[in-house]
């Protein structure tokens, strides 16, 4: 009896150590990401990079990156699904939403994650509505990188508003246009800053009037696309006004997307306000009080979003889906190893992971300073910060691609501009006015083939309108060509796929 | 045999056979992916087929004639005007002695060819724009503005004249080549005969280099179709898209971004069936006139 | 760098006095003859200046500060002189390695490339070649029919395994049948006495090759030598694709990332960018269209010999 109890027991303790071995068992994951700093050398883990072995030292996961260039990564994304033998393991994917990716979805190339995430505690505590945005066919193929949702807004400078008389920031939609034709008034300087990118303006503009976004679902859940709504026509008519009344540059259309800053700083600034996203607010603010002098106690530089108008609702232009492109676990990972992948994952979402991941390691690429705030030099040593930013690039390179965020941001926080903690309540406070695309995920293949051109052509159009050279007249034409063009198809089409969700 | 005889040269060609075997024509069962619904994962045997579908969709679409005639259009504008522009330069360079003078302007007039289109673009933007140094000279010089970024009457000037800028002086390279290989005793002969400079210019070199010309423009007859997409999509913008907007470019923006790799290949495809054709009549035509052609 | 003189003498002809010089082109002293001069130097002169002005432009914009750059506009001598572009570029020891991988890449690219058209090319410039029709047809066709870049990388990177090797940017690019045809139209141009002559001597075709044609196609060697070394300098396509290892990299695929990089409007950067520091963008641009453009253009003066010495036989003397 004896005896067979020591056998038991030390089998009992033989099958203990050899799964605790197990658990601690290295793994090396082929990862694929897209490189934002290929001019700057790549520390691998055998050299001694420290995040990825601080990586290793709290999960056992040897990461293996291959970076490639983004100019690139949308052509190699399709050369490495069309050589499955050579894939990697864990791969971004920028477009969730592309006809490629959906192809490979159907045909295999991921893994089906569905069931899965809900057994993962930080994977499970991202947003149903995200994850369902990036779905393929109902069923989630990857793990989304959370991008703050309600990023679209308006800032414009404070001081020149109260040169144009007005003292108090805007509350309404009505009173933002009032806002914008007094600053329009201003000798030698144009309200809104706009560019050859307008999708942005027109579609804040738009959409804060209350018009929908791309689609709109009348009462009787028919699709229609967004110029047909009244609130959209209105929208365009009020910076066509304002173009009228030389409030944007009449030679807007022809300036490039690089040089949108050029505007707002060159001295005296010639453009006092930008449709676009809200942090470019709080940077052009730092921007000004690093080299025009402006006081940081008293920001020049306001930040305006969810603004009701006329009818009392407050709608905000979606920027992004709430997620820019997804992780993928390819084929290349056997089924016995998917659960050791998806744990990395999960635990990158984790306050340990989302710290090394977007921030580094404390001490050689981010430091806490006395004042208890994140930074990305040492304190005291802000004129040096492009060297440390250099030696940053080398170690952290452009590993917050793989940073996922799902269930917020658990990084450690970093110093609260006046400006920043605006827009970082902003950002927890207004996600629920962000509308939505109702044809965002529906299949429609006249879309895919002639879709962008359509678009495009109303786009254009839009453009002229706005400047004053065509007339309403002209704009109709242009909607109806769109419809001839393949706008009726791509209406129907997606109709079927709304109608068959239901 | 001959063949015996001249074993070497069969040998000679070995690597290149090789070459083009390897690299050209195995990758050709590429062209079946235009009659496919072509998934790069599944790959050209496990994709459905889709037989003419996609040249049919490229026929319904509307405005594949404005992208035909876009085409068209900057194209023979690109040979009429590009074409013989380094010709015209490489004579003159050909006329000057001074060697100093000669290779310094060489050297410069080649710096075009090195910059990336996108910059010249944004320069294009800086000087013809509306604070920039020539919209300014014009509205003064003329007492009314052009819109050289906007209007749609002037862009296609626009991109020949980028590519005249860009290209000229790079060109030149293989007519002076061809240039170097006159035989001078005919010029001095020329010269005891009385012949002038214009005669020299007209019976001796430029027949000395009608073959490369000829050549050459057999072979660019070959890319009637081709505008590229970069350049023109640079400079595109809302109030010049009916005339921006080319085979290459719709192809880029609704093929590869959306990645409707089947769609791309497809009307691939039909340009290259048309470059083909255009190539080889080009060659029948030189041939009637007399001359090499290509072969 | 000894200078030639041109070598002049006068001689009676027809009542009139001509001097005559040796060198490419005898000249005339006539009237019409100057004003042509006059006229053609002043008009190159013109066109390389339009040529110049831009690289002025941009050589000197390298130097400024990215503040001067934003705020100022556009300007060509800077108010403040700034290397902080060129120190940017330079941070790492990655350009430098990038720069020695690129010139690997050029030299022995082109010395592939030229091996591979002039063996090539020689057979297919013989009339009497069995199959030169066939071969021809299938150049031809091969430049306008592709497979497409996926069948290509498929090809390259799986059935050939040159995926991650240097081989994938120096064969499929061995021959370009464009210039493969106009190097072929030049053997075609070479005398037939020339070549027979060394038949008789006993020389086979491959000796008559390297012994006669070559030497005599020296221009045509140097044009597409310099064609091709500057196709492989400003290559990163194939490098993006195919390369695993960033050590690898050749200068352009780096230098072309920044200046996209720099276009797109903030990147990618993720939920939490703490200080986002912005890259620099137009003094950036600037300085790498200087480090990019300035090695491959120093080659150009070393090949000018080649373009002078040709079929010239004599010149005429006294």
């Amino acid at each position: 009896m004896k005896k067979l109890l020591a056998l038991l027991l030390s089998v009992a303790l033989l099958l203990s150590v050899m799964s605790f071995a197990a658990a601690e068992e290295d793994m090396t994951l082929d990862v694929l990401l897209p490189d934002f700093y290929s001019d700057a050398d790549w520390v691998t883990l055998e050299d001694g990079n420290p995040v990825l072995q601080k990586i290793y030292e709290a999960t056992g996961v040897k990461l293996n990156i291959r970076w490639v260039p983004n100019s690139g990564y949308g052509e190699t994304t399709s050369l490495t699904l069309a050589d499955p033998g050579n894939m990697p393991e864990v791969m971004v994917i920028q477009g969730p939403r592309d006809a490629l990716t959906i192809s490979s979805a159907r045909a295999g190339a991921f893994w089906d994650l569905t069931d899965l995430i809900p057994q993962y505690p930080n994977l499970a505590a991202g947003q149903q509505s995200t994850y369902d945005n990036t779905a393929i066919d109902g069923r989630i193929y990857g793990i989304y990188r959370a991008r703050a949702y309600a990023r679209a807004g308006i800032y414009y400078r404070n001081d020149y508003a109260k040169e144009a008389g007005i003292e108090s920031t805007p509350t309404t939609v009505e009173e933002f246009k009032d806002l914008c034709r007094a600053l329009a008034k201003l000798d030698n300087m144009y309200c809104i800053n706009m560019c050859k990118y307008v999708a942005g303006t027109i579609g804040i503009m738009t959409v804060m009037n209350g018009a929908p976004y791309q689609y709109g679902v009348d009462a009787e859940g028919k699709l229609y696309p967004a110029f047909e709504s009244e609130a959209f026509q209105e929208a365009l008519d009020f910076l066509r006004e304002l173009y009228e009344l030389g409030g944007i540059d009449p030679n807007f259309m022809t300036i490039e997307s690089g040089n949108w800053d050029d505007a707002e700083r060159s001295t005296p600034p010639k453009a006092l306000m930008r449709l676009d996203c809200l942090d470019n607010g709080y940077r052009y603010e730092e921007w000004l009080e690093a080299n025009a002098g402006v006081d940081a106690a008293n920001p020049v530089v306001t930040l305006l979003t969810a603004l009701p108008d006329k009818n009392g609702n407050i709608q905000i232009w979606p920027q992004n889906t709430g997620a820019s492109g997804e992780i993928v676990i390819t084929k290349k990972v056997s089924e016995e190893k998917l659960p050791a992948v998806l744990k990395f994952l999960d635990w990158c979402n984790s306050a340990e992971g989302q710290t090394l991941l977007n921030c580094g390691v404390e001490g050689e690429t981010y430091w806490i300073h006395s004042n208890g705030f994140r930074y990305t030099f040492p304190e005291g040593e802000k004129e040096n910060s492009d060297q440390y930013a250099a030696k940053t690039n080398t170690i952290q390179h452009s590993l917050n691609q793989l940073g996922m965020n799902v269930n917020g941001d658990l990084t450690p926080a970093t110093e609260q501009t006046i400006l920043r903690a605006w827009y970082n309540d902003n950002l927890a406070n207004n996600a629920k006015y962000v509308i939505a695309n109702p044809c965002l995920t529906l299949d429609s293949e006249t879309n895919n083939l002639s879709g962008t051109t359509l678009n495009q052509d109303v786009e254009d159009a839009q453009v002229q309108y706005i400047a004053g050279k065509i007339d309403l007249a002209g704009l109709k034409e242009a909607y109806a060509n769109w419809y001839a063009g393949g706008g009726t198809e791509i209406l129907a089409e997606f109709q079927a796929a709304y109608d068959a969700q239901k | 045999m001959d063949l015996l005889k001249n074993k070497w040269l069969y040998i000679m060609m070995i690597p290149g056979i090789i070459y083009f075997i390897l690299f050209k024509y195995l990758p050709m069962w590429g062209v079946i992916i235009a009659f496919e619904d072509y998934s790069p994962f599944l790959g050209p045997l496990k994709s459905a087929w889709k037989g003419l579908y996609w040249f049919q969709r490229f026929f319904a679409t509307r405005k594949w004639v404005d992208y035909l005639s876009n085409t068209l259009i900057l194209s023979v504008m690109s040979i009429v005007l590009t074409f013989p522009a380094p010709i015209i330069l490489a004579l003159m360079l050909n006329e000057i002695r001074n060697m100093h003078y000669k290779k310094v302007t060489q050297t410069l007039l080649y710096v075009p060819h090195f910059i990336s289109i996108v910059i010249v673009v944004s320069i294009t933007y800086v000087i013809f724009g509306a604070d920039g140094i020539i919209y300014k000279l014009t509205t003064q010089l003329l007492g009314r503005s052009i819109d050289y970024l906007g209007d749609p009457a002037v862009f296609r000037w626009m991109i020949v004249g980028q590519n005249i800028w860009k290209e000229t002086g790079w060109g030149t390279i293989i007519f002076l080549a061809a240039l170097t290989n006159v035989d001078t005793q005919l010029y001095e002969a020329a010269m005891i005969d009385g012949a002038n400079r214009g005669q020299r210019l007209w019976h001796i070199t430029l027949p000395a280099i009608r073959s490369t010309i000829v050549l050459l423009l057999v072979l660019r007859m070959g890319s009637v179709l081709d505008t590229g997409y970069e350049h023109l999509i640079l400079m595109s913008n809302s109030l010049n898209r009916s005339v921006s907007q080319t085979l290459d470019v719709f192809v880029y923006q609704n093929g590869i971004q959306s990645g409707q790799y089947s769609y791309t290949t497809a009307v691939g495809l039909m340009k290259s069936l048309v470059s083909v054709i255009m190539v080889v009549s080009a060659n029948k035509i030189a041939h009637a006139l007399g001359e090499e052609g290509l072969y | 760098m000894a200078k030639k003189k041109i070598d002049e003498s006068t001689v009676q002809l027809n009542g009139k006095t001509i001097t005559v010089s040796s060198g490419p082109v005898g000249v005339y002293r006539t009237a019409g003859s100057v004003v042509f001069d006059v006229f053609n130097y002043l008009i190159i002169g013109l066109v390389a200046l339009t040529t110049v002005l831009p690289i002025i432009y941009i050589v000197f914009n390298s130097f400024a500060t990215e503040l001067e750059l934003q705020t100022r506009p556009m300007f060509i001598i800077p108010n403040t002189w700034s290397l902080s572009a060129y120190q940017y570029i330079f941070a790492s020891n990655k350009l430098l390695r990038s720069f020695g991988n690129s010139v690997f890449i050029t030299v022995f690219g082109t010395l592939i490339n030229l091996f591979f058209t002039v063996t090539f090319a020689y057979p297919l410039s013989k009339k009497f070649l069995r199959g030169r029709k066939f071969w021809l047809n299938m150049v031809i066709i091969s430049m306008f029919f592709s497979g497409g870049m996926i069948p290509g990388y498929i090809v390259v990177s799986s059935w050939l395994g040159m995926r991650g090797t240097y081989w994938a940017l120096l064969l499929p690019g061995a021959i370009s049948a464009y210039n493969m045809m106009i190097v072929k139209n030049f053997f075609q141009g070479i005398p037939q006495e020339l070549e027979e002559s060394a038949n008789l001597d006993g020389c086979n075709d491959l000796s008559t090759l390297i012994r006669i044609v070559l030497p005599l196609s020296l221009p045509v060697l140097a044009t597409f030598g310099l064609f091709y070394a500057v196709g492989h300098w400003n290559a990163y396509f194939g490098a993006m694709i195919y390369l695993t290892d960033d050590k690898m990299y050749p200068l352009q695929l780096i230098l072309r990332n920044i200046i996209v990089t720099a276009e797109s409007a903030a990147g990618d950067m993720s939920l939490m960018d703490p200080n986002f520091v912005e890259p620099p963008k137009q003094s950036i641009k600037m300085a790498v269209i200087v480090v990019a453009t300035v090695p491959i253009m120093c080659i150009y003066p070393f090949l000018q010999k080649y373009f002078v010495k040709g079929v010239m036989v004599g010149a005429l003397k006294g």
